[in-house]
C-alpha cells in the first residue's frame, strides 16, 4: 500500500507541475469590476499582463483608467467594458459677457435624465432634463464644474476671461431708458447715451465715436432713431456687434430688417403692478412678434411670442415686445430691482460682442465622458467567453491529494514500527 | 462609683470619641478634595464651573464620610457593648462588668463593683481614644502643608472661584505668552441698568454699543510693554500697565470689528460684536382715525401705548395746532400727558382732551401723535412716535369732500347678487354631477367658468371706476377697490377651476369672492378733500414754442453697484479650498470675515462662529464654509432644456 | 411707451392739495421746451398706495405739518429706494416753519441726513443753464414782507444723484397759476421744473 501512496502522491506532484507550466504558458482573461480596477491596471503594468480584461462599470469610468486601458490595448490586451449605469452626458461651459461674471453651462443628456451640477464647493443645484439637456446659469465665474447623471461625470472648466466693451443707449428720454440705463451701469456696464430730448439738445453721455465692435459690445436701442443711425447701427451688428431692440423701436425703417419678427397690436397688462405677481413681466404691456424664419423664441406669455433672438450675419439681435419694463423694477416687489437688472443683463450677454482670453485650463476637462470613452475603447459590450478548455483538476485538489497520501503514507510505516 | 456609673462614664468617653473622630475625618474627605482640585487646576487650568462645583462636592463627601465613620461606631450607644469592649479591653475585670450591667441568676453587686474597681482603673481608656484620633489629625496637618506648598493663587481658584480669576492661573508655554489667558470686563452703560459682566478668554464680545470694555491680561513684567498693543484699523493703543497686569481701556463701537492684540510676534483677536439699542416703539391706540368735525366742540380719548428694549424715560401726546389760511399759518405744539416710565420697558398714558379748550376756529387742523424716548444718554436719545391722526375743523368757505363714484354702488349689489347665483348653481352641478356624463359635466362646469370671467370683467371695471377719478385727477386704491381686488382674485382662481371640471374646488374661491363683494359694500367711502378739477393742457398748440435758449449738460453715469456680500463671498472663495493652510491662519481669517458678515450679511455670521468653533476642535470646516458659500452665493438658475440660442439665457 | 405723468402726492397729514396748479405748468413748460411725451394733465396719488409706484417722479407739497403713516414712510422708502425721484416744496414763505421743520425731520429719518445740494450742481444745467444755482421766486426778489432768501436747495444723494430734492424757496406759489398766464409773463418762470423733470428722467 505504501507503494501505491507514493505512486499516486508522485502522479499529484506530476499533475501540479503540469497545471504550472499550462497557466504560465496559456492566456489569461480577466473579469474585473470597478473598484478593483486602479490596482488592477498597477499589477498588470508591472508584471504580464493578461490576454484580455473585462471591465464592469458599476460608476464612472474615471479618465485616467480609461486612457491606461487604452493603453494597454496598444499594448496587445484585449480590453472590453460594460456599464449600466452610464449615461451619455456632455458637458460646455463658457464665460457670460456680463461685468459681474458668470458661468453658462450647457449639459446633454436623455430626456428625465436627473442631472446634478456641481463645483468645486459642492452641489449647484439638481435638475431633470429636458429634451436634448439643461442650461445652468451659474453667478459666479471661475473654476471646474461637474455634471453627474447617474454614473457619468462630466467636468470642465472655465478659465477664459472676456473683455467688454461699452454699451450704446439709444433712444428718447423718458423712464424706460432712465431705468434701462440705470439697470445696466448698476451691473457694472460702461454706458453710452444718445437720448433725443429737445432740438435744443439732446441728453448724451460718453464720447461721439463711430459705432464698431473696437468699442461697443452691443446697441440698446428704446424707441425710433434717426435713419441714418440706423444704418450705422445696422453695420455695426454685421460686422459682429449685439442689439437689443425695443418693439417700439421697430418704427425706424432701417431696423425693422434686423428685427426677430414683426410687432403686432399692443395686449394690456395690468395696472397697478402687483407685487405680489409670480410671473412679474405678466403685468407689462406687450407688443407680441411675430417670428419671421430663422428666429429663436427666447420668451413668450400664453401664445404670444415675448422675446425672440435672430442671428445676422456675424451679430446677434433680440427683440423684446414688452413695454416700459421700468414698472416691474418700481412696483414688483422687494427683490424686483434685482431681478430686473438680471433681466437685462442677461438679454445683453446673450448678444454683447467680447474678446476672449484664453488661458489653460486649470484641471483636466472631460466634457463628454461616455463619448471618449467609446472612442478609446469601442462600443460596450458583454463580457467575452472563455475559451473551450478540457476538463482539469484544480490546483487545490491535488495538492490536497498529494498530501493525504503522503500522511497515509507515512501513517503505515509508523504502525508497522518503521521510522 | 459602681461598675455601672463606670462603663456609662466609659461609653460616654467613647462617644465623644466617635464624634470627634466624625468630624476628623469628614475634614480630612473635604481636604483631600480640594486639594486634589487644586493640583489638578494648577497642572491643567479647569473652567470656572468645574472649580465652582468642587467645595460642594467636597462638603456631600465630608457628609458621607463623617455619617460612615458615625455608622461604624454606633454600637457605642449600646451600653452592653461598650461593656463587652472593656472587658476585651481590660480582662482582669472577669466579666464582672458585663454582669453587672446584664445581670444573670444572683450577684452581689458588691462584689461585682470592687471586682470592676480591681480590673478597669479609672483613665485606663483616655490612651487608647486620643490614639485614635492621631490619624486624621495627621492627615488634616499633612493636607494643610501639601496646600501651602501651592500658590496663593491656585488655592484662591478653588476656594473662591470667580470670573476672571483665570488671570491667577499659572502661567503656560515658554517663553509665557502673555496674550493667554485675557479677561474682558464690560460695563454696560449706566442707562441700560445693566450688572457688569467678566468674560475669561472670549473670542468675540457682545455688548450695548457705547459699553465700556476692559481688556486684562498678566505678564506685564515679563518684556517690556512697549511690545504689547492694541491694533484698531491703522492705529496701536499702548497698553496701561499696574504691576504684573497690563490693560485696554475702549468703548464698544456701532460697527462690528476686530481687534488685534500684539506682542511680540504674537497676536490674538477679539471680535467685537455690537447690540444696537432700537429707539422705542408707540402706538397711538385712540383715536384710530382722522376726523373732520363740523364744530370744535366735544372731547377727545387720547390713548397711547410705548415699549422700548432697555427702558423708557419719557413718554407724552404731542399737538400741533395750525391755524390761519390762504398763505399765512402759525403752528402751535404743546405736550399733554407727559409721563415718566423711570426705565421700564413699557408704559401708557392716557388723556381726555376737551375740544372747546383749545379754541379752535374754522379750518383749524390739529396734529396728534404720541412720542417716546429711551433712557438711552450715550448715542441717543432713542426716539419713537406713532401714527399721527389729523383732526380738521370743518370749514363752511371751502369746497365739502366729494365722495368717489356713489353710482358704483348699485352695480356693486347686482354683481353681489349674481354671484350668489352662481353659486347655488354649481352646489347644484355638484349634487347632481352622478347624472352627468363626464363629458357633459365638464361643459356644464365650463359654462359656469364663463359665466364667473364675466363677473370678474365687471369687478375690474367697478375697480377701475373706484381707483381713478379722472375728473380730480385722482388714482389710487381705496377700502373698497382692495377688498374688489381680493374678490377678483377669487374669482379669476374659481373661473381656473371650473374651466378643467373641477366644482368643489371651484366653491370656497366662490365663497371668498362672495365675503369680499359683501364687504366691499359696506367698506368705508373716500372723500376727496378740496380737489379742483384738473386742468388738460393742449400740448399740441403749444409744442416746441418756448423760446429760451438751453444747452442740456451731458449725463454722468451710475456707479456700479458694490454687492458687500459678493465681496465676502469672493473672500471665502480664497480661502477654500485650501489644503495645506494652518488651522490658526485660517481661524484669523475667517475671523475677520465674521466681524464683517455681523454688518454686511447677518445671516452667515452664526454659521462662520460654527466653523471657527470646529477649527479651534481639530474638525474639517469645509463642509460648514460650503453651507455659507451656499448662502452667500445667489440661487443658480436652472432650466430643462438645451436651446438653440446661445445666449446669457 | 408710457409718457411722463406729473404726480402730486396726497398725504394724510397735511393740505397735499395746496399745489393743485403746479401740474399744469409744469406740463406746459414742457411741452414749450422740449420733446418729451407727457400727459396732458397730472394726476393725485396716495402715497400710501400702492399706483405711486406707476409715477417715478412725484411731488410734495403743503403749508401744515407734515407727518406721514407707517404706510406712506414704507411706500415713500421703497418709492426712493427702486428709483423714483421725490421733489418737495414747502409752499410757505418762512424759515423752520411747521411745514420745512416737520418734513425734513421725515425725510431725515426716512433717509438721512438731508446735503445741501451745490449751486454748481449738474441739476442747474440739466437742461437750462442757472448759473447761480436754484432761481430766486418772485416773492423773494419782490420781498413778500419777510426778505427771506433761501440760497440752496437740500436734498438726499447717493452715488453723486439726487434722489429727493427738498426746496424751502416756496416755488409752488411761484408755480400755481393756470398755465395761460405765462403768457403776459417776460419769462416763463416755470423752468427750473424743466431742469427737475429731465434731471429725473435722465439720471
Amino acid at each position: 500500500m505504501e507503494r501505491v501512496a507514493r505512486g499516486v502522491a508522485l502522479g499529484a506532484l506530476l499533475g501540479l507541475a503540469i497545471l504550472a507550466f499550462r497557466d504560465r504558458a496559456a492566456p489569461v482573461h480577466l473579469v474585473v469590476r470597478m473598484p478593483d480596477l486602479p490596482r488592477a491596471l498597477i499589477a498588470w503594468s508591472t508584471s504580464t499582463a493578461p490576454a484580455g480584461v473585462h471591465v464592469r462599470a458599476d460608476g464612472g469610468f474615471a479618465p485616467f483608467a480609461r486612457d491606461w486601458l487604452r493603453a494597454l490595448a496598444g499594448a496587445g490586451t484585449g480590453v472590453t467594458w460594460e456599464g449600466t449605469a452610464l449615461v451619455p452626458t456632455a458637458l460646455a461651459a463658457e464665460p457670460v459677457a456680463d461685468p459681474e461674471g458668470g458661468t453658462s453651462v450647457w449639459i446633454a443628456a436623455p430626456a428625465k435624465a436627473p442631472l446634478v451640477v456641481e463645483d468645486a464647493a459642492g452641489r449647484l443645484d439638481s435638475i431633470q432634463s429636458g429634451t436634448g439637456g439643461a442650461r445652468v446659469l451659474v453667478r459666479s465665474s471661475g473654476g471646474e464644474l461637474f455634471a453627474r447623471s447617474g454614473g457619468t461625470v462630466a467636468r470642465s472648466a472655465v478659465t477664459d476671461s472676456l473683455v467688454l466693451g461699452r454699451l450704446l443707449l439709444l433712444g428718447r428720454a423718458g423712464w424706460e431708458s432712465k431705468f434701462v440705463a440705470a439697470a445696466l451701469e448698476e451691473r457694472g456696464w460702461r454706458i453710452d447715451a444718445r437720448l433725443r430730448l429737445s432740438p435744443r439738445g439732446d441728453v448724451r453721455q460718453g464720447a461721439e465715436t463711430v459705432i464698431d465692435t473696437a468699442r461697443y459690445s452691443a446697441v440698446v436701442v428704446l424707441d425710433s432713431i434717426g435713419a441714418a443711425e440706423a444704418r450705422r447701427v445696422a453695420g455695426f451688428v454685421r460686422s459682429g456687434g449685439g442689439i437689443i431692440l425695443s418693439a417700439t423701436a421697430l418704427r425706424t425703417p432701417g431696423l425693422a430688417g434686423l428685427a426677430a419678427g414683426s410687432p403686432g397690436s399692443v395686449v394690456a397688462g395690468h395696472e397697478p403692478f402687483d407685487s405680489a405677481a409670480g410671473e412679474p413681466r405678466r403685468e407689462l404691456e406687450l407688443i407680441p412678434i411675430a417670428l419671421r424664419t430663422g428666429s429663436v423664441l427666447l420668451e413668450h406669455r400664453d401664445r404670444m411670442v415675448a422675446v425672440a433672438a435672430r442671428r445676422i450675419e456675424r451679430g446677434r439681435a433680440v427683440t423684446i415686445g414688452y413695454l416700459d419694463t421700468w414698472r416691474w423694477r418700481m412696483g414688483g416687489g422687494a427683490a424686483a430691482v434685482r431681478a430686473h437688472r438680471d433681466w437685462w443683463a442677461d438679454l445683453v450677454a446673450g448678444v454683447a460682442h467680447s474678446g476672449r482670453i484664453e488661458r489653460p485650463a486649470g484641471g483636466i476637462p472631460d466634457e463628454a465622458p461616455l463619448a471618449t470613452l467609446i472612442a478609446r475603447l469601442g462600443p460596450a459590450s458583454s463580457a467575452p467567453s472563455l475559451p473551450n478548455r478540457t476538463p482539469t483538476v484544480s490546483h487545490q485538489l491535488l495538492f490536497a491529494i498529494l498530501m493525504a497520501v503522503l500522511l497515509a503514507e507515512w501513517a503505515s510505516r509508523r504502525l508497522r514500527g518503521m521510522p | 462609683m459602681s461598675a455601672v456609673d463606670r462603663a456609662r462614664n466609659a461609653q460616654r468617653a467613647l462617644l465623644g470619641t466617635l464624634a470627634a473622630d466624625a468630624l476628623l475625618y469628614a475634614a480630612l474627605a473635604l481636604g483631600t478634595a480640594t486639594l486634589l482640585v487644586i493640583i489638578v487646576d494648577f497642572l491643567s487650568p479647569l473652567p470656572l464651573e468645574v472649580r465652582r462645583a468642587a467645595i460642594p462636592l467636597g462638603v456631600l463627601g465630608a457628609i458621607v464620610t463623617g455619617a460612615y465613620r458615625l455608622w461604624r461606631g454606633r454600637e457605642v450607644s449600646s451600653l452592653r457593648q461598650v461593656a463587652l469592649y472593656l472587658e476585651e479591653l481590660f480582662p482582669g475585670m472577669q466579666y464582672a462588668l458585663v454582669t453587672a450591667i446584664v445581670p444573670a441568676g444572683s450577684s452581689d453587686p458588691v462584689l461585682l463593683d470592687r471586682a470592676v474597681e480591681q480590673g478597669y482603673a479609672p483613665g485606663a481608656l483616655g490612651p487608647r481614644v486620643r490614639r485614635a484620633l492621631v490619624r486624621p489629625v495627621a492627615g488634616l496637618l499633612a493636607i494643610l502643608l501639601a496646600g501651602m506648598a501651592f500658590p496663593s493663587q491656585s488655592v484662591t481658584r478653588v476656594l473662591r472661584p470667580r470670573a476672571g480669576d483665570v488671570l491667577l492661573a499659572p502661567p503656560r508655554g515658554a517663553p509665557p505668552n502673555r496674550l493667554e489667558p485675557l479677561v474682558v470686563v464690560v460695563s454696560s452703560p449706566a442707562y441700560a441698568g445693566l450688572p457688569s459682566e467678566t468674560l475669561d478668554d472670549p473670542s468675540s464680545v457682545r455688548a450695548l454699543e457705547g459699553s465700556g470694555l476692559l481688556l486684562r491680561g498678566r505678564g506685564a513684567m515679563i518684556a517690556p510693554s512697549e511690545s504689547l498693543g492694541l491694533v484698531r484699523g491703522a492705529g496701536m493703543m499702548p497698553a496701561r500697565v499696574v504691576g504684573d497686569t497690563w490693560s485696554f481701556s475702549l468703548t464698544m463701537p456701532r460697527r462690528a470689528e476686530v481687534l488685534r492684540i500684539a506682542d511680540r510676534g504674537r497676536n490674538r483677536l477679539l471680535t467685537l460684536e455690537p447690540l444696537l439699542d432700537a429707539p422705542p416703539t408707540v402706538t397711538l391706540r385712540s383715536p384710530t382715525t382722522d376726523s373732520t368735525y363740523p364744530l370744535p366742540t366735544g372731547t377727545l380719548l387720547l390713548d397711547a401705548v410705548a415699549g422700548d428694549d432697555i427702558g423708557l424715560a419719557a413718554l407724552w401726546f404731542e399737538l400741533m395746532l395750525t391755524t390761519g389760511g390762504g398763505e399765512r399759518f402759525t403752528t402751535t405744539t404743546r405736550i399733554l400727558g407727559l409721563a415718566s416710565p423711570g426705565g421700564a420697558p413699557g408704559a401708557a398714558i392716557r388723556q381726555v382732551l376737551r375740544l372747546d379748550t383749545l379754541r379752535l376756529l374754522p379750518g383749524d387742523v390739529l396734529n396728534l401723535r404720541a412720542v417716546a424716548r429711551d433712557r438711552n444718554d450715550v448715542t441717543g436719545p432713542g426716539e419713537g412716535s406713532s401714527d399721527t391722526r389729523t383732526i380738521r375743523i370743518a370749514d363752511p368757505e371751502r369746497r365739502d369732500a366729494i365722495p368717489i363714484v356713489p353710482a358704483a354702488v348699485a352695480k356693486l349689489d347686482t354683481t353681489v347678487l349674481s354671484q350668489r347665483m352662481l353659486i347655488i348653481r354649481a352646489e347644484t352641478l355638484l349634487v347632481r354631477q352622478r347624472r352627468f356624463t363626464p363629458d357633459s359635466f365638464r361643459v356644464q362646469s365650463q359654462r359656469l367658468g364663463e359665466r364667473q370671467r364675466m363677473l370678474y370683467d365687471r369687478v375690474q371695471a367697478l375697480i377701475l371706476e373706484l381707483e381713478t377719478a379722472t375728473d380730480v385727477g385722482f388714482v389710487g386704491a381705496t377700502e373698497e377697490s382692495m377688498l374688489l381686488r381680493v374678490a377678483g382674485l377669487a374669482m379669476r382662481r374659481a373661473e381656473d377651476h371650473l374651466v378643467r371640471a373641477r366644482v368643489a374646488a371651484a366653491l370656497p374661491e366662490m365663497y371668498r369672492a362672495l365675503e369680499a363683494l359683501d364687504k366691499g359694500r359696506t367698506s368705508r367711502r373716500v372723500y376727496l378733500r378740496g380737489m379742483l378739477p384738473r386742468i388738460v393742457v393742449d400740448l399740441n398748440q403749444i409744442r416746441l414754442t418756448g423760446t429760451a435758449k438751453a444747452t442740456v449738460s451731458p449725463r454722468t453715469p451710475r456707479f456700479a453697484l458694490s454687492d458687500p456680500r459678493r465681496r465676502l463671498l469672493e473672500r471665502l472663495d480664497r480661502l477654500l479650498p485650501a489644503p495645506g493652510r494652518t488651522a490658526p491662519a485660517l481661524g484669523d481669517s475667517l475671523t475677520m470675515l465674521r466681524a464683517d458678515a455681523l454688518s454686511d450679511a447677518p445671516e452667515v455670521a452664526p454659521p462662520l462662529a460654527s466653523a471657527l468653533e470646529m477649527i479651534r476642535a481639530g474638525t474639517d470646516p469645509l463642509p460648514q464654509l460650503r453651507r455659507v458659500r451656499r448662502m452667500l452665493e445667489r440661487a443658480v438658475e436652472s432650466v430643462p432644456s438645451l436651446s438653440a440660442w446661445r445666449g446669457g439665457r | 411707451m408710457r409718457p411722463f405723468t406729473f404726480a402730486t402726492g396726497m398725504y394724510a397729514s397735511g393740505d397735499w392739495e395746496s399745489g393743485q396748479l403746479v401740474a399744469a405748468v409744469v406740463i406746459d413748460s414742457l411741452a414749450r421746451h422740449t420733446e418729451l411725451e407727457v400727459s396732458p394733465a397730472g394726476v393725485n396719488v396716495p402715497i400710501d398706495s400702492a399706483a405711486l409706484f406707476e409715477y417715478p417722479f412725484l411731488y410734495l407739497t403743503g403749508h401744515l405739518a407734515v407727518r406721514f403713516s407707517a404706510a406712506e414712510r414704507r411706500n415713500l422708502l421703497r418709492f426712493v429706494d427702486r428709483g423714483g425721484f421725490l421733489f418737495m416744496d414747502d409752499h410757505n414763505h418762512d424759515i423752520n416753519g411747521v411745514f420745512h421743520t416737520t418734513a425734513t425731520q421725515e425725510l431725515t429719518a426716512l433717509f438721512g441726513r438731508l446735503e445741501r445740494i451745490p449751486n454748481t450742481h449738474e441739476l442747474y444745467r440739466a437742461f437750462f443753464t442757472f448759473e447761480d444755482g436754484p432761481p430766486a421766486t418772485n416773492h423773494e426778489m419782490n420781498g413778500w414782507g419777510d426778505n427771506l432768501v433761501h440760497d440752496q436747495l437740500l436734498g438726499i444723494v447717493r452715488g453723486g444723484r439726487i434722489d429727493v430734492l427738498y426746496s424751502n424757496k416756496d416755488y409752488s406759489s411761484e408755480w400755481s397759476m393756470h398755465p395761460e398766464s405765462k403768457r403776459f409773463m417776460e419769462a416763463d418762470p416755470s423752468r427750473f421744473a424743466v431742469n427737475i423733470v429731465v434731471y429725473a428722467l435722465t439720471r
